[in-house]
């Protein structure tokens, strides 16, 4: 092998054997290296192999130990040679080297001890890469701190639009000096044709400033540039890298090539970056086509498409001057355009923050759950060392009755704290890594679809560091104490002893601390996991105001070029309606523009005939276009007046439906059947539409969330481009699926359809976030119990060992086995109840910190409570009965004959 | 009372009553890769042979630094009068035990 040989497995042969033996070795390697058979991995063979078998050699006491060399003095040195080169490091060197011998003189201790740490430091590190990737990953982007959303903001009710009229982006680019540009993209969901099957896209027309504002380029091509956003340019797209690799296989030449978008011909001229990721906190683009848009005209107020702006900010503007900047911008558009700005306003928060706000609180309670569930695994490591102590104190006595300093030893207690607190982390390490695996392979489609950079979950370098100072931290955590307390204990004492150690009373009271500790922080954690448990019962027996069992849903985009006569849309709807609902095992089926808890929706401004609002103060609701039966799909219960039939066609009396809540709004308890709305603004032309019914109140999109206002207008009337399927089913939706799908494609084969899921997953994917809290906590909960238990375990059964001898004697005495098991209950039930007491009061604690995520259920909620202690008295009493059985089954005459 | 030696600490022995005077880590282990197919960190032979050492069976010294050795020293080893004794005595053991099995063990 020519070339230098690997530089890691030569630098472990320098820093892991000492230099005598390392320049011998490294020597042979050298010059194995140069041999015909040698490649790199032999190379790190043998200096493993060279090195493990020189710890082993000394491990096993072979080396001589006024060296501590382990291979024989070099025999034209003195003798105390290697006492001179007695550095820092080589001490470091042979406490390590001692600490790995006792590691593996006490394999079941050690693997205890590493097995419980790894648990802690496992769950925390998957833990933290989750938080750090929903949190603290940046963005893709250049300088990603500076981009930021423009989000719409209602400033008379304080509440989050998320859109801006395209008009109002535009003019705030021209003007906003904090900001260096300003961009905006508007969903686009198109078909594709070409090819074998339709697919429909999750594309977006962007303003052609929007890759220049991210500051990305393309990975084959270019990204857009301003001139294809002029009105008269060609129409091109951009795709994305998913996109390019499964419709075109990754194809280097497809730049160039033109593919149908909805029916127009558009010139791909570039891909971008597999790791480029756009919009996000919203479905991640296939592709992207420019949004043509005169910046220099501007957009006319009256006829402006709803967007979502974004915008870079200066170099060295902070958010709090740019949203200065910003109110005063928009208080100046809602002073000159009243009717269209009126209680507009726009709120600039960082890009990646929204994802932030969005996790919330249960992020940061999920965090510290872990971290106790690492400081209970610390708890119970402290307590086997401190157990350990003891056997050890006459090995510990000896080496300082011979001279050892007292540092020397606490030094050499610390290093072996290191190396098990070293190993736990490798081993927890492994553990974060298969967890994060099987999450990765099992995440919701609406988090791969919309969460940045999550497809990139895993350990990486920030959690590897985060990792690192967890096992410091955990080191001198559970290392300390018993490092101390070992140096302090009465050496000559311990020497006279003899080979039984007991316990110094001090520790006695500090081991029992522990078991109180991690008593009452397990409590903690049970009590808190039994309140989001009962959260999320809650959150799942909340009527959402339909029947989401039984049934299946889909959505539908009709392209404008093939569709766009509203005649030829209801053809469609209703054609597809007919061979749905004929369908065997279908009981009814109809449509709307966006289903509860599809993610999507549809809200307009509404005039009650009668009513003069000020302009631009028209009340708010959402907007539904319904076929007939879609409230009998939903069962969707009907108050007073009709739902749609027949009569409601184009050309017949415009008329709308309204839910209870808008009709409380407006009506109070008047009737509101027969009175007039007009959906849109006062002085729109729209239509009169006459009220014929009252509906049900409907959850759209939160299941914590209050119903809003809603207006229904028949699809006959407004037949939608895009429109959601609803089908019952008489058995499981799931089966359907198929059917449907024939169903409608027979209507029109060209014609994709996407979304297909059942309403309860609908409703599910809504609950993701509490599913998940819920689950991480119930995990965490259990943990806690388990290490606790174990923790109870060892302390009761130390005890009774230390208690043999007074057992014995009790039991010659006359004391019954049941005064022993007595005895032994006692002692460990005390320690229990008054770590449920302490637990007790840190879970109401840890209740109000909760109140904001719990649902349905008070944080004070007693039955969670008293189960929760109840939980851990039984699980701790459990864990008294073995060692107590032992105490009562113990043989007087054997016990005080061995004394 | 003679020394019991291990299969390995034999077949070390053996390799240096092969090498003669220049033994060392590269030809020992190379001697033993030749003739036994097996793999020997440069570590196990040391250990090994420090034991052989402390038992007064094999004697070393230091050697000079060479280029093919990146400017590192050598240690040679060489057989003493006892651990030649101590390879006779086991090699004969072993032929003795053996004598007359060679069909036998060919067979099996």
């Amino acid at each position: 092998m020519t070339g230098r040989p690997p530089l890691v497995p030569r630098w472990l042969v320098r820093q892991l054997l000492p230099p005598d033996v390392g320049e011998i070795i490294e020597g042979d390697l050298e010059e194995a290296w140069r041999e015909p058979h040698a490649s790199r991995n032999r190379y790190w063979r043998l200096a493993v192999a060279s090195i493990a078998a020189w710890w082993i050699h000394r491990g096993r006491g072979d080396a001589r130990p006024p060296t501590a060399a382990g291979l024989p003095r070099r025999s034209d040195e003195p003798l105390n040679a290697a006492k001179a080169g007695d550095g820092l490091m080589r001490t470091f060197l042979q406490d390590l080297g001692y600490a790995a011998r006792l590691m593996r003189r006490a394999p079941t201790f050690s693997a205890a001890v590493v097995l419980t740490l790894a648990v802690g430091i496992g769950a925390n590190a998957a833990t933290f890469s989750i938080v750090n990737l929903l949190t603290l990953t940046p963005l893709n982007y250049r300088n990603p701190e500076r981009v930021a959303f423009l989000l719409g903001w209602n400033t008379e009710r304080g509440q989050q639009l998320f859109n801006l009229p395209l008009s109002d982006a535009v003019d705030i680019g021209r003007q906003a000096q904090s900001l260096e540009s300003v961009a905006a993209y508007a969903y686009w969901s198109a078909n594709l044709n070409g090819g074998s099957v339709p697919e429909r896209l999750q594309a977006y027309r962007v303003t052609a400033n929007t890759f220049a504002l991210l500051g990305v380029d393309a990975l084959r091509g270019r990204p857009l540039t301003l001139d294809d956003g002029r009105p008269d340019a060609a129409d091109v797209v951009v795709l994305s890298y998913g996109l390019w690799q499964r419709r075109f296989g990754g194809s280097p030449s497809v730049i160039g090539e033109r593919v149908l978008l909805d029916g127009r011909s558009h010139t791909i001229v570039g891909v971008m970056p597999a790791r480029f990721e756009f919009p996000v906190f919203n479905f991640k683009g296939d592709a992207w086509a420019p949004l043509k848009v005169d910046f220099e005209a501007g957009v006319p107020r009256a006829a402006s498409p709803s967007v979502v702006a974004i915008a870079r900010l200066k170099r060295d503007v902070r958010y709090s001057q740019a949203q200065a900047e910003l109110d005063a911008i928009m208080h100046r558009f809602e002073v000159d355009h009243p009717a269209t700005n009126r209680g507009l306003g726009v709120r600039a928060i960082e890009m990646r923050q929204l994802g932030a706000e969005n996790v919330g609180p249960v992020t940061w309670i999920v965090m510290a759950a872990v971290a106790f569930v690492l400081l209970l695994a610390c708890a119970n490591v402290a307590n086997l060392l401190l157990a350990r102590a003891v056997v050890r104190e006459r090995e510990l006595s000896m080496r300082a009755a011979l001279g050892a300093a007292r540092g020397r030893l606490v030094r050499q207690l610390l290093t072996e704290s290191a190396l098990f607190s070293a190993s736990g982390a490798a081993v927890g390490i492994a553990i974060a890594f298969g967890t994060l695996r099987a999450l990765r392979a099992s995440l919701p489609e609406l988090a791969i679809t919309t969460v940045p950079n999550i497809l990139e979950l895993g350990v990486d370098t920030p959690t590897l560091v985060y990792t690192g100072a967890l096992g410091i931290v955990s080191a001198l955590a559970f290392g300390i104490v018993p490092a101390l307390r070992a140096a302090r204990t009465d050496l000559s004492a311990a020497l006279k002893t003899g080979a039984h150690g007991t316990a110094a009373p001090a520790q006695q009271r500090f081991r029992a601390a522990l078991v109180v500790g991690e008593v009452a922080v397990s409590l903690v954690l049970v009590v808190a996991a039994g309140l989001l448990v009962r959260t999320f019962a809650g959150l799942h027996r909340v009527d959402p105001g339909f029947n989401s069992e039984s049934v299946l849903t889909l959505t539908i985009s009709l392209p404008e070029y093939r569709y766009a006569e509203p005649a030829q849309r209801r053809r469609f709807f209703e054609e597809a309606l007919g061979r749905v609902t004929a369908l065997a095992g279908v009981r009814s089926a109809g449509f709307i523009n966006v289903l509860p808890f599809s993610t999507y929706n549809r809200s307009g401004r509404y005039v009650i005939e009668g009513q003069t609002p000020e302009p631009g103060r028209e009340a708010l609701a959402d907007y539904r276009v319904v076929s007939p039966d879609y409230f009998r799909t939903l069962e969707i219960p009907v108050d007073i007046g009709r739902v749609f039939d027949s009569r409601d066609r184009e050309g017949t009396q415009p008329v709308v439906i309204v839910n209870r809540a808008l009709a409380r709004r407006e009506f109070g308890n008047a009737d509101p059947l027969g009175r007039h709305l007009k959906i849109g603004r006062r002085d729109s032309s729209a239509p009169w539409r006459t009220i014929v019914g009252v509906v049900g109140n409907v959850l759209h999109s939160e299941v914590k969330g209050h119903p809003e206002p809603e207006m229904y207008v028949p699809l006959a009337q407004n037949p939608s481009d895009m429109m959601m399927l609803a089908v019952r089913t008489a058995g499981d939706p799931d089966g359907m699926r198929d059917a449907v799908r024939s169903a409608i494609a027979a209507v029109d084969p060209t014609q994709p359809v996407y979304h297909v899921k059942t309403l309860r997953g609908l409703l599910d994917a809504a609950l993701t976030p509490q599913i998940a809290a819920m689950s991480m906590m119930t995990v965490f909960g259990a943990l806690a119990l388990l290490l606790a238990t174990i923790g109870i375990y060892g302390v009761v059964s130390y005890a009774v060992s230390q208690q043999t001898r007074e057992f014995g004697v009790r039991l010659a005495l006359g004391a019954s086995p049941g005064d022993v098991l007595r005895l032994v209950f006692r002692r460990g039930l005390s320690l229990i109840l008054l770590g449920t007491l302490i637990g007790g009061a840190g879970a109401l604690g840890a209740g109000r910190l909760l109140s904001d995520v719990l649902y349905g259920v008070t944080p004070l909620d007693a039955p969670t409570y008293a189960a929760g202690a109840a939980l851990l008295i039984l699980v701790g009493a459990a864990a008294c009965y073995l060692p107590a059985r032992r105490a009562m089954r113990l043989d007087p005459v054997a016990i005080l004959r061995a004394e | 009372m003679a020394e019991r030696l291990g299969a390995f600490e034999q077949i070390l022995l053996l390799a240096l009553v092969r090498l003669g005077d220049d033994a060392y880590g590269v030809p020992i282990r190379q001697d033993i890769e030749r003739r036994t197919n097996r793999v020997i960190s440069p570590g196990a032979i040391y250990t090994a042979l420090d034991r052989l050492e402390r038992r007064g069976l094999v004697r070393s010294h230091l050697g000079d630094p060479t280029p093919q050795r990146g400017g590192k020293r050598k240690r040679h080893y060489r057989l003493t009068a006892k651990g030649g004794a101590a390879v006779r005595q086991a090699q004969a053991a072993l032929t003795q035990m053996a004598h007359g099995l060679k069909p036998k063990l060919e067979t099996t």
